[in-house]
Order: structure tokens, then sequence, then C-alpha cells
């Protein structure tokens, strides 16, 4: 399809009539500025093509603004070298449609079915917004990264075009029902849709029969098994021999009962006889031992006379002794305090001498410590003279250096300054008065003129000038400088020079050793001793003559003498009264020791009559206690008496032992084990028969409620081979399904990319261009999915706007080739494209229209008039008509 | 003369595992209708004595409802005398159904023969049950009847449960096994046996029943039909005299099994018309095992008068079809469609069916007839909507 003109009147913004004209068979370009109006052409073409003349729609929007106007557009074109002109004036009902060609003339509808047919159209997609294949051609304003979008209309014309290339090979509508009806089949076999699959759910009900059944079956044995110990029980329970074993049993029992009570009896005679004998034995022992113990209580008591004799006769010893013990005692007492009396006065002598040998120790110690009192104020005395000495003294050893570096400090300057003085050299000849700074000299004298230095002789005055200069000046003042702090370090001092302060320096270090040596001294002399209560120091030995002095005064006067003797005199008074003490202490001992015998043998005495007397008073009463016992046991029978009785006794036991012999001895818990053993068999019997006919109730009772398992496992097991049957129905089913859609699946996919091989080739010849080493992914629907470049797979909405855009038009590109090559009416249109792309591909894609342009029309809608000067084509313009 | 209705293999309670419950329901439901039909046909005849040779239960354990049901139905025919014995389902073990059936009370006419001893039956006849005091038995259950007294010109009819004839190897012992000459060692008249589930006959005097209902796909000799579906009426003119035995149709359903080859479209038909001699669908069960080769729109022709059809009018349908492969011919293929994916699929599948995976080429074959019959059903729905 080729356009050659189009006419507008009243369109949106085309007020008044328009037209277009002299378009290119190739490239045609309307190059305006922005809001000229470009767009609106290709809305105008859109009319033509999506509305009907009578559509009460499009005259409200495609009239212009404010206007009460119809709208109208009138498009000249040209296919298969027909030229055809079709108008559309859009009024809604009275709208008109006007289709001509050479002598051929349609109205109305007819205009309208016609025009469908040349450009194949769809009636029904008409007014509907689609615009068919063409909105896949067209490139609107700002659209231009969008990929075509294809319409049912376009898809239908696009589908027919690359079938009418590459034959049927998607199977159209029969293989895409047949395949959405086997894949909801899958789907609801398996249950991806909805809550679950037939197949799901057959299993499930397998399952739950098995799980079902697998109890029933646990139930149906244990009713067998309940039913089998039913027979048994029944059957042990009615069994005769066993029910005459019990009876034979309780027989026994009763005959084993029977003969332990006899048993029994006889043991019990046994026992009285046994009894019997017993006591009359014991009778006879009774009398006998009574016999006994009168003989041996007669015996003590003759035993117990003859003690109580001879105790009295020792108590009346003891008793003498006593009395003896109290007279020597008294005698004792009286020389103990006699010497008593005289210990206390040998005490009072010897402390009397002790105080006295106290003072003449005192004494001792006076003077003493005086003596050393008297030495140590004497090196006190010469310590204060030195530390005056030293105190005159200033030149410390710190002055002395800081002095010496302040004289050396002067030389230095001064000999700094002579260095830049001129030397004078005089020399005065024998006989000539010559003065140098009025000093007279003679003979050869050489003078430093640090100052002007005047050399006067008789009728001459020379004046020797140092040269002035800044150094010399800055010299001598710090000469001057020097010399000055080096005087006044003197004068501090109290020296007049250096060697002088050495002096003084070096006896300042003499007074220093001399004081050093007589504080030691004193020291030693006067370094106190704590343990005698002297502190050290001078103060320390005055301090304790004084407290000595003061102590013995208060001694002498409690020893009432006013002298202290001498150490000698009062060492031997003392010894004596020592003496004296310990002869008095000696004797004293000796009277308490006599003393303490006396009162030793005295307490014995009476110790050993209390004892006397007490043993005699015991034996008294033992004998008294033996009389009554005897009497007791007497009890008013003779020794003749008892002996008759016991003979009797004796007697009496023979013949009860002989009648014990006669009584059977039979063992009675031999006996009883035996009913024991029988009566525990016979309970466990009965027992036994109680717990089997407890065992059938319960049996019977729970049987009762339980019988019919066996049906419900039957059917049961008839359930489960029916879901089994129909698990492998559904199962295959879904194998057929499945397969048939994988079979179709894969088909489809192979038949597809068949399908768009037609647009791929037509797309991948322009791409190679722009992208060499890039591969376009073409979906079902036509469209490029993805880029794949190095087999990596880029989805195209992730590539840049530029790409997306130039992709855009190489698929529209295809589709308008593919259809012209199909001689379907096809032209492409791009309303302000390519904006995004950069001048390599720019170029690229300048050259892919040109080439596309030997077999298609393109109308170029764009404001970028030099960017698209590139691009050789017809240029068109709107023309006011009329 | 002393006429009565010898039958046996009830087998009440059959579970009848692998059928569809609905028709599991309807064979439980014939079982006790057969009791009523076996009552009826007596009493048309006159006859008052049934004898049931064994397994009135298929179970040991039924519910208390299978239990009841054939007691209920004899219950409603007081003048028949229904004489019940033990056999291998429902052996005389205590505390068995037969301990339940005592306990839950019995109608004076149903009659338990649970000890090997002679019962009068009327006064013309005695009945010498053995019946099977356990599942299995390794010894003559029949001998005692050699020893039995009865009165002098008495019948003497026999009842036992058990094969006359052993079918395990050598070495192994025969359970419940009956000698085939049990008449004539203890002079019976008649020897009423239960357990084949055919009618048989031994000889003169010794005749199983059959079930009275058939429960299973097990055609007798070269037909189709399975064996069972009657009772027999006795009748003995006296003692010594040959019994006349009659076979009476009393079942509902019938149990056909049939093989058949199909190699082209026309053998389609003579299958119909086999199947449409075996009687009323409704009361038919049919075994179908087809094989051969058909072409895919023959194959659909099956499918739709075979699998759909038929199944839906019989009682049951169990159909194999495991053998009967399909043959595309182009005009198949070109049905499927004439182009596109569709086609290259039925293609594809043609491949596979002559694959060497014998599953896969299975399900291949099926996969292709359904793609024939899918794509068929499109173009007939689109034939049809473009008529309407």
């Amino acid at each position: 399809m080729k356009i050659k003109e189009i006419a507008l009147k009243d369109f949106m913004k085309w007020r008044g009539s328009w037209r277009i004209d002299g378009f290119d068979g190739g490239v045609n370009k309307l190059i305006e500025e922005n809001e000229y109006g470009k767009s609106t052409v290709l809305e105008a073409l859109k009319a033509i093509l999506q509305f009907r003349h009578g559509s009460s729609v499009a005259p409200k929007k495609f009239r212009p603004f404010g206007d009460k106007v119809h709208p109208e557009v009138s498009v000249l074109f040209e296919i298969g070298g027909v030229p055809w002109r079709i108008t559309k004036r859009f009024a809604g009902q009275s709208g008109r449609a006007l289709l001509e060609s050479g002598g051929r003339r349609f109205e109305g509808d007819a205009a309208e079915d016609e025009l469908e047919q040349l450009l194949g159209l769809r009636s029904a997609s008409r007014g509907s917004g689609q615009t068919g294949v063409w909105g896949a051609l067209w490139i609107d304003q700002a659209q231009s990264v969008q990929a075509p979008a294809l319409d049912d209309a376009a898809r239908e014309t696009l589908h027919g075009a690359i079938e009418t290339q590459v034959g049927k090979v998607t199977g159209g509508e029969r293989g895409r029902r047949i395949l959405e009806r086997v894949r909801r089949e899958v789907a609801e076999l398996k249950g991806e849709r909805g809550p679950k699959g037939r197949f799901k759910a057959a299993i499930e009900s397998l399952e739950e029969t098995q799980s079902e059944l697998e109890q029933r079956r646990r139930e149906a044995a244990d009713v067998e098994g309940d039913v089998v110990r039913l027979e048994r029980v029944i059957e042990e329970f009615g069994d005769e021999d066993a029910q005459k074993a019990i009876e034979e049993l309780h027989r026994d029992l009763a005959t084993a009962e029977g003969e332990v009570n006899g048993a029994k009896l006889l043991a019990a005679q046994r026992s009285a006889a046994e009894s019997a004998a017993e006591c009359a034995r014991i009778e006879v022992e009774r009398l006998e031992d009574r016999m006994r113990r009168r003989a041996e209580i007669v015996k003590r008591m003759e035993a117990a006379m003859q003690k109580i004799a001879a105790a009295e006769e020792g108590r009346l010893d003891v008793e003498r002794e006593a009395t003896s013990c109290a007279t020597a005692s008294s005698g004792a007492s009286k020389k103990l305090s006699d010497a008593d009396n005289a210990l206390k006065g040998a005490e009072a002598s010897l402390a009397r001498s002790k105080q006295v040998l106290s003072s003449a120790a005192l004494l001792t110690d006076i003077s003493r410590v005086e003596a050393t009192l008297r030495q140590a104020e004497e090196i006190d005395q010469e310590i204060l003279r030195v530390r005056a000495a030293l105190a005159a003294n200033p030149v410390t050893e710190q002055a002395l250096t800081k002095l010496e570096t302040l004289v050396q400090q002067a030389e230095v300057a001064a000999a700094a300054l002579a260095a830049g003085s001129p030397d004078v050299e005089i020399e005065a000849s024998e006989g000539v008065s010559v003065s140098v700074d009025g000093r007279a000299i003679g003979g050869r004298v050489t003078v430093t003129a640090i100052d002007p230095v005047e050399v006067r002789t008789t009728g001459l005055a020379v004046r020797v000038r140092p040269p002035a200069s800044a150094d010399r000046e800055q010299a001598k003042k710090k000469a001057d400088q020097a010399r000055a702090a080096a005087d006044a370090a003197l004068a501090a001092l109290h020296v007049r020079s250096l060697s002088d302060a050495l002096l003084k320096a070096g006896q300042r270090r003499e007074d220093a050793a001399a004081l050093s040596g007589l504080q030691k001294q004193l020291a030693v002399v006067a370094g106190g001793r704590p343990e005698a209560g002297i502190e050290p120091g001078v103060d320390g030995l005055r301090v304790f003559v004084e407290a000595t002095r003061q102590a013995l005064g208060e001694l002498l006067k409690v020893a009432g003498i006013n002298v202290a003797p001498g150490m000698q005199e009062a060492t031997k008074d003392h010894a004596e009264a020592t003496e004296a003490w310990r002869s008095a202490l000696a004797s004293r001992a000796e009277a308490a020791k006599a003393d303490r015998d006396i009162a030793i043998r005295k307490s014995a005495a009476d110790e050993r009559l209390k004892l006397a007397d007490g043993g005699l008073a015991e034996a008294k009463r033992l004998l008294e206690q033996e009389q009554r016992v005897l009497e007791g046991l007497n009890a008013g029978q003779s020794d003749v008496d008892l002996a008759m009785r016991i003979e009797a006794g004796r007697t009496e036991a023979e013949r009860l032992g002989k009648a014990l012999a006669e009584i059977p001895e039979i063992d009675v818990d031999a006996a009883q084990l035996k009913v024991s053993r029988l009566q525990r068999a016979f309970k466990e019997a009965e027992k036994r028969r109680r717990d089997l006919e407890d065992e059938r109730l319960r049996l019977e009772s729970s049987l009762g409620v339980r019988r019919g398992s066996g049906e419900a496992v039957a059917e049961l097991e008839a359930k489960l081979a029916e879901f089994e049957r129909a698990k492998r129905r559904i199962a295959d089913e879904a194998a057929v399904a499945e397969m048939l859609t994988d079979v179709l699946g894969t088909s489809e996919k192979e038949a597809k990319e068949r399908y768009v091989a037609p647009v791929k080739r037509r797309v991948m010849a322009g791409l190679k261009r722009l992208i060499p080493d890039a591969e376009a992914a073409m979906n079902d629907d036509m469209q490029i999915g993805a880029l794949v470049r190095g087999g990596i797979e880029e989805d195209v909405e992730r590539l840049s706007t530029g790409t997306r855009e130039q992709l855009a038009v190489l698929v529209r590109l295809a589709f308008a080739e593919m259809l012209a090559e199909n001689n379907l009416p096809a032209m492409l249109i791009l309303d302000d494209a390519l904006v995004y792309s950069d001048d390599r591909r720019l170029e690229e894609m300048f050259s892919i229209l040109d080439d596309a342009s030997q077999r298609l029309q393109l109308l170029i809608l764009t404001c970028h008039g030099r960017m698209w000067q590139r691009l050789p084509g017809a240029t068109l313009s709107v023309k006011r008509c009329g | 003369m002393f006429k009565f209705i010898h039958t046996s293999d009830w087998q009440v309670g059959k579970a009848f595992g692998g059928f569809p419950e609905e028709v599991r329901g309807a064979l439980r439901q014939a079982r006790t209708e057969m009791v009523r039909s076996i009552g009826r046909v007596s009493m048309e005849r006159g006859i008052s004595h049934v004898l049931v040779a064994g397994d009135v239960y298929d179970i040991e354990e039924p519910s208390e409802l299978t239990l009841g049901r054939p007691i209920e139905a004899m219950r409603s025919f007081p003048a028949i005398a229904w004489h019940l014995m033990p056999g291998n389902h429902d052996s005389a073990r205590s505390e068995g159904i037969w301990a339940r059936l005592v306990d839950r009370g019995l109608p004076h006419n149903v009659l338990l023969h649970l000890e090997a001893r002679p019962v009068a039956l009327g006064t013309e006849a005695f009945l010498l049950p053995s019946p099977l005091p356990r599942r299995r038995s390794l010894g003559d259950l029949t001998q005692w009847t050699e020893e039995a007294a009865t009165p002098e010109g008495a019948l003497r009819i026999g009842m036992a449960h058990g094969p006359v004839v052993g079918f395990k190897g050598e070495g192994e012992m025969e359970e419940n096994l009956v000698p085939p000459g049990r008449p004539v060692a203890s002079g019976l008249d008649y020897l009423a046996m239960g357990d084949w589930h055919g009618v048989k006959r031994i000889g003169p005097r010794l005749w199983y029943s059959g079930t009275p209902e058939s429960d299973r796909f097990k055609p007798i000799e070269d037909g189709t039909i399975s064996g069972g579906g009657s009772v027999l009426e006795v009748v003995i003119e006296g003692h010594g005299a040959t019994p006349q035995v009659t076979p009476i149709q009393v079942g509902k359903y019938s149990w056909h099994t049939l093989s058949w080859r199909l190699l082209e479209a026309g053998d389609l038909l003579g299958l119909q018309d086999a199947v449409a001699i075996m009687g009323e669908p409704g009361r038919v069960l049919l075994k179908l095992s087809v094989e051969g080769a058909l072409p895919l729109s023959g194959l659909a022709t099956f499918e739709e008068a075979v699998r759909r059809r038929m199944a839906a009018s019989f009682a049951h349908l169990e159909l194999d079809a495991e053998r009967l492969v399909p043959d595309p011919t182009e005009q198949d293929l070109e049905t499927i469609d004439k182009g596109g994916f569709v086609r290259a699929a039925s293609e594809r599948l043609k491949n596979l069916c002559a694959g060497i995976d014998a599953e896969r080429a299975r399900v291949a074959r099926l996969a292709l007839t359904r793609l024939y019959v899918e794509a068929r059903a499109i173009q007939v729905g689109a034939i049809r909507e473009a008529a309407e």
C-alpha cells in the first residue's frame, strides 16, 4: 500500500481544509516543530482504519476543540498499482463514507466493507480500539520503545502471512483446544489445579482403605483369637476329667485334715503328760534345793559371828592410835607458830637490806652518767663553734663553681677584646721618663690598647686609640658586663679574687668535716640507752641524772637513812640478811612438815576407826539377815520332813515318765504341710474354674459386640480392590494425558519455532547490523522477548531505551516486509521514533530503513529535521486548501 | 415318593472384591433374593424340604445383618423345612456362626445339622448330614454314614460338602474329600453335595447342586456362561430307586466370559452380535477380552460401542483391551489434522507405538487413540456448530 495524498478537514487541530501530497513510494518525511500537528496526521489515518463513518465516538474524538463541525479525512492510496480514495466524514448517524477507484464507487457501509477487504481489516474489531495489523506497523509518538501490540486482528493477519510462507505448522485452534483440554485433564488428575486431583484422591482413598483394612484385620484377628480362646475355655470348663480331679482333691483334703486333728489330740495328751512329769521333777528339785540352802546359811552364820569378834578387837587398837595422834598434834602446832614469827622477822630485815643496796646502786649510776654528761657537753660546745664558722663562710661549693664560671667568662671576653685591640710596644730609653696612661714605665713594654692609651713622655703625648667598630664595641661591652658580673660575685662572697675564694672554700670544707666528726662523737657518747631509760642527746643524759637523783632521795627516805652507803658495804649487809632469811625459812618448813605428818596420822586413825565401826555394824546386819532367811526356809518343817517329801516326789515323776512313753509320737507339722498343700491345690483349682467362668463371660460379652469383623474385612478388601483398579485406571488416564501433553507440547514448541522463523529472519537481518553478536529470542507472540549475547539471555525489558526502540522498529519493519511480500497492504509510520539511538546505530537504522524503502512506503513524522536529513526521501508539507 | 430341593454354596456375605461398589451391592442383594426364589420354587412344586449342603455363608464372621438376612427370608416360608449344614466357609466350630444363630434364636423351620447323626425327614426319609467341624478336615467325614442305622425301607439321603476329586499334588492330603463311591458304600439313595459352584452330576446318586446365584467368571466347557444359578429338584420314588434330578433356574445374574479378535471394523459387529444373545444386559456380567489391531477410527468406534455403551447397559463389564492395538491409517492421521503440530504429535505417537519400551508403547497407543477421539470430537463439534 502506498499513500499518495491525505486531506483533512476540521480534523482535530487542523481547522479548515488541509492537504498533504507529494508522497514518494519510499521514504516520506514530515519535518515540523513541536505541536505542529504531525501526530494528528497519524490520528487521521487511524480514524480511517478504526472508525466507521457512523461512529458516535469519532465526531467527539476528532473534532477541533470547542467546535461543532464534523471532522473529515480523505486518503488517496494505491494498492497493487490501483489508486483508491477513501473519504470519511464523521458525523454520527449522518456520517458519510465514500470509496472510489476508477469508475468504481462505494458509499456508506459498502465503502466500509470494501475498505476492510482492501486493507485486511476485521469489522468485528472496528470501533473497539483495535487497529489490526496497522497498529503493529506504526509507532506512535512517545511509544517508540514499546514492542508492537498485537490485537486479535493483527495476529490473524500476521499468522495468515506467515502460514502463507511456512505452511500451516501450528495446528491452529484445533491443536490449542486439544492441548488445553488435555492439560486441564492432567491438572484435574494430578491436582495441579483445585484442591486435589483425582489421582491423589484415589491414592488417598486407597491408603485410607488400606489403613482401615489393617485395623479391621487386626480386630478380626483379635476376634478370631478370642473365639479360639473361648473354645478352649469352654472345652476346659466342661472337661469331666478335670472336674473329677478337683473332686478327688477335695476328698484327699478332707482326709488329710482328719489326720491332722487326730495327731493334734495325741500331741495334746502327750504334752499334758510331759507337763505333769516335769512338775514332779521340778518339785523334787525345789525341795532338794531348799535343803541345800538351809545348810549353807547355817554355815555362813557361824563364819559371820567369828568375823564380828575379830572386828571388835581391831577397833580397840585403832582407837588407841587416834588418841596418841591427838596429843602429838598439839606440840607440833606450837613449834610451827614459833617458826612463822622468826621467818617474818628475817623477811623484814631482808627487805630493808634490798632498799639500801638499791640506793647504793643508784648512787653509782648517777656518778657514771654524770661523767658521760660532762664529756657530751664539751663536744656539744665544739659543735656550736664549728657551726658558727660555717655560717660565717659563704663560699659554698656551688657559689665557688658559679664564681669560677663568671671569672672564666670575664677572662674570655677580655681576651676577645684584646685580640681586636692593637698592641702598643713602647721602649723607653734609658733615662727618659715615659708613662703609659699615667703610669711610668721603663725599658720595653707592650701595651694592648683596649681603650685609648696615652703614652706620655717629655714633651710628647701619644694617644693610641683602638680602631672603632661595631664588633669591637660589642666585644667591649660584653667584656665589661662579664667583668662586672665576676666582680659582683666576688663581692657577694666577701673575697677579692678567685684564689681568695678557693682558700675560703677549702676552709669551709674542713669545718664541715670537723662538724661531721663531732656529731658522730656526740652520737657515740650521748647515744642514749633506752633499756636504762636514757634518751639520746645531752638533754637525755641531764634528764636521767635528775630523775635518778630524785629516786635516790625517795629510797633513802623509805630506808630511813640519810646517805647512801657504798656499794660494797651495802652488798655485804644484804648478803647477811639473805642468809638469816633462808635459815628462818628452813626452820619454818621443818615445823610445818612435822605438823602435817601428825595431822595425817590422826586423820588415818580416825578413818580406820570409822571403818571398823561400819564393818562391825554391817557384819551384825548380815548375821541378822541370814537368821531371818533361815527362819523362813524352816517354815516349821524339819529336815526329816523335807527328805520324806523329796522321796515322794521322785516316785511320782517316775510314774508319769512311764505313762508318757506309752503315748505315740506323731509328726503334726508334716500332716499339716500336706493339708496346706492340698488346700492350696484345691483353691487353685477352684480359682481356675472361677477364672475360666469369668473368662468365658468376658469373652462372650466382648465377642457379642464385635462379631461381624470378618465381613467388614471382606468388604474392605473388596473396596481396596476396587480402589486399586480405579487407581490403575486413573494412573493410565494420567499417563495417557501426560504423554499427550508432552508430545503435543513438544510438537507445538517446534512448530512455533518454525512459525516465528520468517519474522525472526527479517529481524535478525537488521539486528546483525546493529548488534553483530546478538541473537533475538522470539516468543510465541512474535515479539522479541530477550537478546542472547555470549550465551547469556537478557530480558528485553532490561535493555537500554535506545536498543529497545531499535528492536521495536525492526520488528515492525519485519512485519511490514512480510506482509508486503505476501501482497498485503502494509506501510511503516514512525512518529518521532529513534530519538534515543546513538550516532552509529542511527546510521545503521537509516541504512536499514533506506533499504526497506525499496519495498515499502515509509512515513516519518519528526521534529528532528537535521537528524533525518541523513535519510533521503520526499519532504512533505501540510497545505491549506481553498 | 419323596422330593426335595438340593442346593448349596449360597455364600451369603460374599464381598465380590474387585467389582465397583454398586455392582457389589447388587450382587450381594441378589444372594438374599435368591433364598426367596428358592422358597417360591419349592412352594410352586409342593416341596417341603430344602437341603443346603454347606457354605450358607461365605465368611465365618459375618455381620449381624448378613447373618440374619437369609434366616428372615427362610422364616417367610414357614411350610418349608430348611436344612442347613456347615461347609468349609462356615464350619461348625464352636462359638462360630452356628452358635451365633442359635443364640439369636432360629425360626422353627430352620434346622441346623451340626452333628453327624441321622435326622428324620418326615416319615419316609432320613437325612445323614456330614457337617464340617472345621474349615479343613483331612479324614472322610461321611465315613460314619456306613454305620448309621435307619429304619428299614426309609430313604437314606446324605448331605456333605467337599470335593470328590483331589486337585492337590502327589503326597499332599486333600481336604474335606468325599469318596465318589460314598452313596454305594453307605447305601445312600442320594448324596447332596456342596462345594463346587457349577451343577455337576458325579453319579446317579451323587450330585453337586452348584450355587443358586453364580458368583464368578468360570465358563462351562466351551461356552461363555459360568456355572451355577440353579437348584436341583430331586425326586426319589422309593428306597433304592434312581433319583430324578432336575435343575431349576433361580439365579438373577449370568456371568459370561468372552474373548474376541478385532482386525477390521466389521469384527465389531460380530462382537455385538455375540453379546446380544447373552440375555438381558442388565442381568449379565461380562468379562470381555479383545485383541487385534484396528484403525483409529475403528478404535474410536470400539471405545464408543464397547467401553461406553456396552459398559453402561450391562450389569458389569470387565474389559481387557490391552492387546487391542491401533493401526492408524493415513486417513486417521488426516482426521487428526492435515498439518500443524497436532499432526506432528500424532506422527510422534505413531512412532512411539512401535517403540521397544512395551509400557511406553502401550500408553502411546492409548494416547494416539485419545488424540484421534479428541480431534474427531472437535471436528464433529465444528460440523454441528456450522449446521446450527
